[in-house]
Parts: C-alpha cells; sequence; structure tokens
C-alpha cells in the first residue's frame, strides 16, 4: 500500500465494473480500444507533464504547443511532402516550442508558471494570426493514419503506451529521472549537489515539446484539418492527469505509472458517461470531484503510512 | 545607577526548544537608563533570552515581570503594547511599503474611517527627527540600506513609546561609522530612562557602550559583572570557561604535509586577501565568529560565488571552479552549513540522499545500476552507523544527526580528493558527532585533504591538526592545533579594534 498508484488503479477498476454493470456498449472492446485514439494526444501530454511537474514547475502552454505545432504542419507540409518529412518538421517545431520555455525557465529564472502563461497566450496567438478563423487543410496522406492498427490496438494508443513506457523508464531507472526528482524536491541542494539543473530543466521542457509534436501529428491525422481554436483546455485535462496520478503538484514526488493509470481512469470514466448519455455538464462536475477524491485518498494514505513508519522507527536521538 | 526598580525582570527562566534546553534557570533585569549588554559564545542563548523577552519564545519555566506585575507576553504584538521592542540584526520590515507605513503598520492613523496617509508620513517624520536620522517618511523601504532600515525599526518601536529597548546582534550588519550612530541613538534613549539591552558578541562593543555585562555559556548565566569591574581578557575567559576535556583526534604520523589546496590571496564576496593552505592527510579548520566570512570562503572555494581577485591551487596548478559540478570535478566535495536548505533532499529516501553523488558513477549511459547504488549506500550508512528504518524511507523522518550523517555520507562516496565541511555537527547529539569525528579522521589518513568551518572550538580542538581564525573577512592567525587554547583561538576571533 505504499504506492500512492493503487488509488487510481481501484478507481479504474470501480469504475469500469459500474459502467459495465450499466452500459451494454461499455463491454464492446474494439468500441473501447478504438475510443483510446481521441485520449491518445492527452496521455502524450500528461506525460511530458509528468516530468515537469516532478521538476517543480509547470507547463500551461501544452495545449497551445500542441495547436501552434500542428497548424505549422498542417500549412507548411503541403500535399507533396512525404509523410515522413512532415512527422519530422512536427517533432521538431514541438521540440522547439518546448525548449523555448524551458530555456526562459533555466536560464532567465522566470517561473515556469508565468513563462507558461505567456507562452499559452503566444503560441495560440500565433496560430490564430497565422490561420485566422479559416483551417489549414492536412495533407491527404497524413489523414486517417489514427485510425489504423495492429493486432486490434489502435496506433494512438500503441504510441502513447511506448512514450509512456519509454519516458518512465527515463524518469525511473536513469540518471535525467534521478535529478529531476532532487531538483524538484530541493533546488538549492541540487545545485550544491553538482545536478545540471538548467540542463535538465530545458531538457524536461524540450522532451515535452517532442511528445506534443507526436499528438500534434494524431491530432491533424484525426481530424484532416488544423484550426486555432481545436481542442480548448487540453492543458488543464493533462494536468488533471498527472496529479490525479499521484504526483505531487509541489514537485518531487510522482510516478509515471500513476499517470498512465489516472489516464485509464479518466478515459473510462468519459467514454462510459458518453456511453450512459450523461449530460456534459453533469461530466466535468464528476471529472472535478474525482480529481479531488483521488487527491484527497492519496493525502490520507500518505499520513497514514507515514504516522505507521514514524511508530515503527524509534530513532536514536 | 541609582536603586531603581527594574522595568522588565526575568526569573528562574528556562527555556527549551525542540526538547534541547536553551536557556537554564536565567535570573535577568534592566533597569531605567542603563544599558546592560547580553554575550556569549555562539549559541550560548544569547538571543534566545532576548526573544523571550520580546515574546517571540515562550519560557517552558520561570516568570517574566513588568515592574512589579508576572505577565505572559506570548506574541511580539504584546510586547510591543507593554512597550518592549527588539531590534533585529536583520530588520523585519515590508520592502515595498514606504517608511511611515512601516512605522504604521497596521495602525495607520484614520480620518473619517479612511487611512489618513499624510498624517503618518508627519507624524513619521517627526519621529525620524527626534531620532536625529535623515531618512523621508515616504520612501520605500526596499531601497534604503540595512542602516537605515534598522533605523525603521527604531522609528516603529518609537512610535509605540517603548520603553524596553533590546538590540538582537543589531551591528551584525552595519558599518562602523553606522555602528557610532547606533550608538549615539541608544544614549539617547539611555537619557530618556529607557531600559536597553544589546545582544552582542563583539566585547568592543561591550566595553563602549554597556554600564553592565551579562554572560551566558551553554544556556546558563555565568556572571554579572559591572563594565568597571573587567578587562578584556576577563570577559573573554568568563565567555569561554576552561573546562573542555582535550580528547583530540589529531593525525597518527608526524610526516611534514606538502601543500595540496593553497589559496593564494584569494578576495570574493565577503572575504579578502584569503591564504591558506591544506595537504592531504591533514584536517585544517578555520574559527571564527558568525559572519567572520568563513561560510564565504567555503562557497567560492565550490563554485557558488566566484571570487574576484586571487588563486585557488591544486597540486601546484591553478584552477577555476566555476560551478558545484566543476567543483566535483576537481575532486572537491562540500557539505553546506545549512543542511535544510542547501543539502537535504527532505521528502525523498535515505537512498537517494546518500546516492545522489554517485549517479555518474553507478550509471552505464544514463542507466542506473540500483543494485550497486543501493550496496555502496548501505555500506556508507553503516560507516557512520546511522539509525535509519529502512533505506526508502524519506530521509525527513531521521533525526538531525542522523540526516548530517546522509549528507555527509553523500559527499563520501563521490570519494572526493578536498573535502569542505562548513559546521559538520552543528545540531547532531554529541554520540554521533564522535562517530562522524572519527569518520572524518580515517578519511583524511586515507590521504584526503579536509578543511573544517565550525563555529564550535571544542569541534576544531578535537577533529584538526591546524587552525586559522577569520575576522572581518580577513585570516587573522593561525595555529598548530596542539599549541591552541580556547582563549587563544577566541582572542583572535574577536579580535582587536576593527
Amino acid at each position: 500500500m505504499k504506492r500512492p498508484e493503487w488509488i487510481p488503479a481501484i478507481l479504474t477498476i470501480l469504475v469500469v465494473l459500474l459502467f459495465a454493470k450499466v452500459s451494454t456498449d461499455f463491454r464492446d472492446i474494439p468500441y473501447l480500444l478504438g475510443n483510446t485514439t481521441i485520449f491518445a494526444e492527452t496521455g502524450l501530454l500528461a506525460i511530458g507533464m509528468t516530468l515537469v511537474i516532478i521538476s517543480g514547475n509547470i507547463d500551461l502552454s501544452v495545449g497551445s504547443t500542441l495547436i501552434l505545432t500542428s497548424c505549422l504542419t498542417a500549412k507548411f507540409m503541403g500535399a507533396g511532402v512525404p509523410n515522413i518529412v512532415a512527422i519530422g518538421f512536427a517533432l521538431i517545431v514541438g521540440t522547439l516550442l518546448g525548449a523555448i520555455n524551458g530555456l526562459l525557465v533555466a536560464y532567465a529564472k522566470l517561473p515556469s508558471f508565468l513563462v507558461t502563461l505567456g507562452t499559452m497566450a503566444m503560441y495560440r496567438g500565433v496560430a490564430q494570426a497565422m490561420l485566422g478563423a479559416s483551417g489549414a487543410d492536412v495533407a491527404p496522406g497524413m489523414k486517417g493514419l489514427d485510425r489504423a492498427a495492429l493486432l486490434g490496438l489502435p496506433y494512438p494508443l500503441i504510441i502513447f503506451l511506448s512514450c509512456a513506457l519509454v519516458v518512465g523508464l527515463l524518469l525511473h531507472r536513469m540518471t535525467l529521472g534521478r535529478w529531476l526528482f532532487g531538483i524538484g524536491t530541493n533546488k538549492d541542494a541540487a545545485h550544491y549537489t553538482g545536478f545540471p539543473v538548467q540542463r535538465a530543466t530545458v531538457t524536461t521542457f524540450a522532451l515535452t515539446g517532442f511528445l506534443i509534436g507526436i499528438a500534434a501529428l494524431m491530432l491533424n491525422s484525426r481530424l484532416g484539418v488544423a484550426r486555432y481554436d481545436m481542442e480548448p483546455g487540453i492543458e488543464l485535462k493533462a494536468i488533471t492527469i498527472v496529479v490525479a496520478g499521484g504526483t505531487a503538484i509541489s514537485g518531487g514526488k510522482g510516478s509515471m505509472l500513476g499517470t498512465v493509470l489516472s489516464w485509464l481512469l479518466l478515459y473510462f470514466v468519459r467514454t462510459g458517461m458518453g456511453v450512459t448519455n450523461i449530460k456534459a455538464e453533469y461530466q466535468l462536475t464528476i471529472i472535478g470531484l474525482i480529481l479531488i477524491l483521488s487527491v484527497f485518498a492519496q493525502q490520507i494514505a500518505a499520513n497514514f503510512s507515514s504516522n505507521r513508519l514514524k511508530k515503527q522507527t524509534k530513532l536514536g536521538n | 545607577m541609582s536603586a531603581k526598580e527594574p522595568l522588565v525582570r526575568v526569573e528562574h527562566l528556562n527555556v527549551t526548544l525542540g526538547g534541547n534546553p536553551i536557556l537554564k534557570d536565567i535570573d535577568f533585569a534592566l533597569y531605567p537608563g542603563q544599558i546592560h549588554a547580553i554575550t556569549g559564545e555562539n549559541g550560548a542563548g544569547k538571543s534566545t533570552l532576548a526573544k523571550v523577552i520580546a515574546g517571540i519564545h515562550q519560557p517552558a519555566f520561570g516568570t517574566i515581570y513588568l515592574g512589579e506585575n508576572p505577565v505572559q507576553i506570548r506574541t511580539p504584538k504584546e510586547a510591543i503594547r507593554q512597550g518592549i521592542a527588539l531590534i533585529h540584526q536583520e530588520p523585519l520590515i515590508f520592502p515595498d511599503l514606504n517608511v511611515a507605513e512601516n512605522v504604521f503598520v497596521g495602525r495607520l492613523p484614520k480620518k473619517a474611517s479612511m487611512t489618513d496617509h499624510r498624517e503618518a508620513i508627519r507624524r513619521t517624520n517627526e519621529i525620524l527627527q527626534q531620532l536625529g536620522v535623515d531618512i523621508q517618511a515616504d520612501s520605500e523601504v526596499g531601497n534604503l540600506s540595512i542602516a537605515q532600515q534598522q533605523m525603521v525599526e527604531l522609528a516603529t518601536a518609537m512610535s509605540e513609546d517603548a520603553k524596553v529597548w533590546i538590540f538582537d546582534e543589531t551591528t551584525a550588519s552595519l558599518t562602523s561609522k553606522e555602528v557610532s550612530e547606533l550608538f549615539k541613538i541608544i544614549r539617547g534613549l539611555q537619557a530618556r530612562g529607557c531600559a536597553i539591552a544589546m545582544v552582542t558578541h563583539h566585547l568592543n562593543e561591550v566595553f563602549e557602550i554597556a554600564d553592565t555585562v551579562t554572560v551566558l555559556r551553554d544556556g546558563a548565566k555565568i556572571a554579572e559583572r559591572k563594565i568597571t569591574d573587567l578587562n578584556h581578557d576577563q570577559l573573554v575567559n568568563l565567555m569561554v570557561g576552561r573546562d573542555i576535556a582535550k580528547d583530540h583526534l589529531s593525525r597518527t604520523e608526524d610526516t611534514p604535509i606538502e601543500p595540496f589546496i593553497e589559496l593564494k590571496n584569494l578576495t570574493g564576496p565577503g572575504f579578502k586577501n584569503v591564504s591558506l593552505t591544506i595537504g592531504k592527510t591533514e584536517i585544517v579548520g578555520i574559527a571564527g565568529l558568525v559572519g567572520a566570512g568563513r561560510t564565504e570562503v567555503a562557497r567560492s572555494l565550490f563554485g557558488i560565488t566566484h571570487p574576484t581577485a586571487g588563486s585557488i591551487i591544486k597540486n601546484g596548478e591553478t584552477i577555476y571552479v566555476r560551478s558545484p559540478k566543476d567543483a566535483q570535478r576537481q575532486g572537491f566535495a562540500l557539505v553546506p552549513e545549512d543542511r535544510q536548505r542547501h543539502g537535504l533532499f527532505p521528502n525523498l529516501s535515505i537512498e537517494y540522499n546518500t546516492s545522489a553523488n554517485i549517479l555518474g558513477a553507478s550509471s552505464t549511459a544514463g542507466w542506473l545500476n540500483a543494485k550497486s547504488m543501493q550496496n555502496k549506500s548501505l555500506a556508507m550508512l553503516e560507516v557512520f552507523k546511522t539509525v535509519f528504518k529502512n533505506i526508502g524511507q524519506p530521509v525527513r523522518q531521521l533525526s538531525g544527526g542522523n540526516q548530517q550523517k546522509t549528507v555527509i555520507g553523500r559527499w563520501l562516496l563521490g570519494n572526493p580528493d578536498f573535502l569542505i565541511l562548513d559546521e559538520p555537527t552543528r545540531g547532531v547529539d554529541v554520540g554521533a558527532r564522535r562517530e562522524v569525528h572519527q569518520a572524518l579522521r580515517t578519511q583524511a589518513d586515507s590521504g584526503k585533504a579536509i578543511l573544517v568551518i565550525s563555529s564550535d572550538l571544542a569541534e576544531l580542538l578535537t577533529l584538526t591538526d591546524r587552525i586559522y581564525v577569520m575576522n572581518g573577512g580577513t585570516i587573522v592567525g593561525e595555529m598548530a592545533t596542539r599549541d591552541a587554547t580556547e582563549e587563544s583561538v577566541m582572542a583572535l576571533a574577536f579580535g582587536g579594534t576593527e
């Protein structure tokens, strides 16, 4: 019970059992799998956000980065360009936009909240200035790729889970991850200990941008057109997933497994509410409730286990 | 002084902080028209005494009397209402507000239930004039010098019509000119019949301004004397005491030592012209008072701040240390003074904290070898006899002493050639302290150069081979530890005239 991930895990199982009982659609596995496509983009944002939050920062610009990357890719990668070039372009643009955030946070020493609040407005603003009210058509070769599947698993789902696995290993098994936990816990101590605080910060934001680049490609492929006003509020969904998954908003604590489980939970809740025709406004309320419930439960669990440890450890001096 | 009644008096005052006794059975009184110095070594409890009277700390036992009446002073606000003002070393001010708003914070004069800023400024200017200081009531306090900010605190106390004034190391951040201006004001207060207490460890100031001096040592009152009955040396003796047993962990062999690290006229933020040498297998100490510039030297050696002149030489070659990472590459390690702020990752595991310095050494292409890291951590925790339940528990659950052992262990795991420790056993109990000292001597014997900064003279006399003394940002003396006594070190640390 020491790991906080059991809370989203248990909630997920409860939600699945509940909806499977009340709705036959919810028992339709191919439907459930196919539906993940829409959520995979948010999931990719949440993967990067997990790293950013663990390192003691926040990235409010992930949604705008997604939109700008998607619009730029749609506009400049015209019909003739091979898919591979468009893919490379999106990944580079996403990485660069993320790196701008990282450089401002790490070297200009501005609070990430303010930097990304600024770029949140700016990136979407650039997209709007570029495209206006009209959309940019996505190159035909790029459309509908998201509907392809491997062994019944849609590609977006496979990509999301693979990214979570790779970044999860980076976070929990590699030096970069160790640095991030330290930086998020005590930035001064991290500096004194010789961690490359600035480099790690830039890397984290750039990596988040790279993942957003992947999400932008999925978005383009799914919608076939890029507009500046797509996916409003997706950054808050990403933050919700991360925090409900047990990552501490104050930094220094969290896990990729928690984020993936929390993503699953929100996915099942959303889909379940969709198939049972719960009204949209209730859906939002329920999502908010789940967030608070999940964070609250983790708080209680953490206090409980910490008290128990203290009692067991009759510490010398 | 005449046999007036004291304005404030404490009886049998006992204070404990975090379970440790800080003040033991103190009797103390402040009379009108008297300047009473409270002095003692670092950690003797002098500031605590000031803070109890000013309502910041609560006594565990004992009584405070205002005139005849026993009172409880639960908050600084209550203290000021009773006419007791505390002036801090670092002024507590609101930097974004102007002088008048600071002086009248929370009680701005009102006109027709609106705050009357004009009236506040008029009254503040009046008070500032009384104090004889040249500050405008409408200047923003953040733009003032420390000395001027202290004047704002004085003005606040004056506006509250304080009768008892407690100055807590108020001169520590002032230039000598500012000090003499402050003393002029204090004498003015004295003439008006206020009772004044001055917490200070500058003996010159004691002799310059005080009528009476109370000496504290280890939380107990050692003496209260008229200043005319004492000379400088007698006062130092009272402060230091002479009862500490020598229990020396000196070098095992007496071979001559080649210098390994040399500082030549190193000058930087907070220190100037510091020259010293440290050899392999040697433990060298730096003694001095808080604020003497010792920590600043350590920070520059470790690349946290940067020297502006002079050089750092390692093995005969001049080196430049740009960052802690750079310092690490040079084989340096720093156990910082402020464990909570600069050393610990409090919410992360003991293992994380212990192994934070060997990430590079324990990984191939970025992949960590968890097993090897855990084994090394466990071995290091064992060396220091660290007490813990399980290596995955957050380090904040450990006691201060065990936390410190993990921080020192972290740096030793990196296998440095040159280890700098700033207050290595502050807040560490006697047993753990002994273990830390022995581990450090073992490390030195294995060929490391070690520099220990400590305000605890007993620690330096036990642990080191040589001691440098710093005062006012520069080195004022050097001696072999076997020739050093607490008195000789303290005499240098307190220094002659500024």
